[in-house]
């Protein structure tokens, strides 16, 4: 029963396995990277020091945002929970940023 | 996450490696680059005698020049270097401390080479360059992280070695060296990342700075302005007056550089930066003086938390402070991450190779990936003991010789690679081993007839250890290459042998599950659940 599901699949399983390595390759590098530039610009903005100190700090935290972001991408269990999630990530934390912008 | 590791350390693999190859040899930069400069060997003289003279040349050469800057004599070379900029360049020249005459030297990038390569490769543009070795120590850094997570027991593991096992070697191999030195490659990787962080991750400072990148890094250094330039000349204190006072006002410390602003003008002034052998900050705040009346002048340095911070993360990068011992371990712990990627490598064809000796078929990909491996593990140190020897054979006086032994490094490199793509997979091996065996050992032979003034056994009679030390260096690589020659030539028909014993034996299990497909014993399952795992 599962077999011949897979076989009348329209994608093989092995091109379906490589598309979902490349999207996720693609949200975990550029989501994740685009994450990480909106975390590094909020915390930029946000931490209480002087924007020279503010900068240094939001700027040596974010390869672990960028890490971590990465890593995530590829142990959750589907693509497209993996891409859900980033999508939503970044809009939480551009809004915030943007939000500060206007408000502060 | 298991195969994130994997791909992660085989796309990059040969980047990383080389980098982690150049940079390890950074350790000792100044080491090498005296070394490619025989000619010039002296034993540095009181820093006070050595700023004098430069001063008294920089006056000579620049007196008008925007600023002055000049590096004593180290330990570590002993030479001065001043720089000053002209129009939109900078010039430098290398002095002979005592005298402050310009040294004759051969023309050579030195360690500086290798050290530039390490962060920006050769022959592309340096921001190009500079983002193509980001990328690869960001993935470094995930392979590191995500390597750490599908390492579940990597206590056990470390005191685990199956020698003569083939893949299970390779793994154990890559394992122990990995978790060996794994916070210096965590610390080295993140730093490195750090250091240009304007680059890779220039964010924040966009969003608190906009395009003027010039005045984060003015506040993050300074408090407040240097003064400017007058407009008008006026004599200054004489240099030995100024020395003599920088010198009482840092408590007879050794001077190790000395940045002048705005010399000859009314509004000139001096930085004198002592020797630093604590404090990990490379940014380590010196004492300024007025050039005019040599008073001293406030310190305008931002010597906040971050800022320190910020300096530390270089200072642990560059290692500017690590004496000896520390440096040698440092060095090491470089020579352990490049095993790590290079047994890294090897086990991910070493475990293909396998597979497809089961399938019994062809695999492009897995020729080019052995191939490349060689090009690079064996290629790659082969091509910089030929850098080395290029040094020594190039005439001293022949016109832009630098580029000459760069161009060597780089023939001798391309020539392995075109070897190892043409020669059969093990030959290739082997045949590699030996020539970079023999190039490392070559390089001290060499000196002996080349340089005479630094041969070995003069060296070591007259304790010069920055040129005994790396003659010793490149004898113990040698014997390290040709010693791995020994190993595979001894034991590789021992492990080929099990290892198609295990296949056949492996065949001969699914065929006899075949047969009895309702029979699965708890072997067949352990031993198909073993690829699984790593």
């Amino acid at each position: 029963m599962n077999k011949q599901l897979q076989t009348q699949a329209w994608l093989s399983e092995q091109a379906a396995y490589r598309w979902m390595v490349f999207f996720r390759v693609i949200a975990g590098f550029i989501g994740g990277y685009i994450l990480t530039a909106y975390i590094t610009m909020l915390l930029a903005e946000i931490l209480p020091m002087s924007r020279a100190d503010a900068v240094v700090l939001s700027s040596l935290l974010s390869y672990l945002w960028f890490c971590m972001a990465i890593i995530w991408v590829f142990a959750v269990k589907s693509a497209l929970k993996a891409w859900l999630g980033m999508l939503v990530a970044i809009a939480l934390f551009a809004s915030l940023y943007y939000a500060y912008k206007v408000f502060a | 996450m298991a195969w994130l590791h994997t791909w992660v350390g085989l796309t990059l693999g040969w980047v990383l490696f080389a980098i982690f190859v150049t940079g390890t040899s950074a350790f000792f930069k100044d080491e090498i680059t005296q070394w490619m400069q025989p000619e010039y060997v002296m034993t540095a003289p009181d820093s006070r005698t050595a700023a004098i003279s430069a001063l008294n040349k920089m006056q000579e050469t620049a007196p008008h020049a925007k600023s002055w800057y000049i590096n004593l004599p180290t330990p570590r070379s002993p030479s001065t270097t001043i720089y000053w900029q002209e129009g939109e360049s900078y010039k430098n020249i290398t002095l002979n401390p005592q005298t402050g005459e310009e040294v004759k030297a051969r023309d050579t990038r030195g360690g500086d080479f290798f050290y530039r390569f390490h962060f920006e490769l050769y022959g592309f543009p340096v921001l190009m360059g500079r983002i193509m070795v980001g990328i690869a120590a960001m993935l470094m850094f995930v392979a590191l992280i995500s390597g750490i997570i599908i390492h579940k027991k990597i206590f056990t593991d470390f005191f685990t070695f199956r020698p003569r096992k083939g893949q299970r070697s390779w793994l154990d191999f890559h394992n122990a060296s990995s978790v060996l030195a794994l916070p210096f490659f965590l610390m080295i990787t993140y730093t490195g990342l750090a250091i240009f962080f304007y680059i890779y991750m220039p964010w924040g400072m966009m969003a608190k700075y906009g395009e003027d990148q010039g005045k984060f890094f003015d506040e993050i250094s300074h408090v407040a302005p240097d003064p400017e330039p007058a407009g008008k000349t006026a004599a200054m204190l004489p240099f030995g007056q100024l020395v003599q006072q920088a010198s009482s006002v840092l408590d007879g410390k050794q001077i190790a550089r000395i940045e002048f602003n705005a010399p000859n003008d009314q509004n000139a002034f001096a930085e004198f930066t002592p020797v630093n052998d604590s404090v990990l900050n490379v940014r380590a705040p010196g004492i300024r003086l007025n050039a005019m009346n040599g008073q001293v002048m406030p310190d305008t340095h931002n010597n906040g938390t971050m800022s320190v911070v910020a300096g530390g993360v270089y200072g642990l990068h560059m290692a500017h402070v690590a004496q000896w011992p520390l440096r040698w371990l440092l060095f090491l712990s470089g020579l352990l991450g490049c095993v790590m990627i290079a047994s890294g490598m090897v086990l991910w064809t070493v475990k293909r190779r396998l597979q497809q000796q089961k399938a019994q078929r062809f695999h492009a990909g897995l020729y080019l990936v052995e191939r490349l491996n060689v090009a690079a593990i064996a290629g790659l140190p082969a091509a910089m003991a030929a850098f080395f020897l290029a040094n020594r054979l190039i005439s001293a006086a022949v016109e832009g010789r630098a580029d000459l032994e760069i161009r060597a490094f780089l023939l001798v490199w391309l020539f392995m690679l075109l070897h190892a793509l043409c020669r059969p997979w093990a030959r290739a091996w082997k045949e590699q081993l030996l020539i970079a065996g023999l190039l490392f050992i070559a390089v001290p032979v060499l000196n002996l007839f080349t340089a005479p003034n630094t041969a070995l056994w003069h060296s070591l009679l007259n304790q010069q250890w920055v040129f005994a030390g790396f003659d010793l260096t490149m004898l113990a690589l040698g014997a390290m290459f040709l010693l791995m020659l020994v190993y595979l030539q001894r034991n590789q028909q021992v492990i080929a042998h099990k290892m198609t014993a295990k296949i056949a034996a492996k065949l001969n299990k699914k065929q006899a599950a075949l047969q009895q497909p309702e029979v699965i014993t708890e072997d067949t399952a352990a031993s198909s659940a073993v690829p699984a795992k790593d």
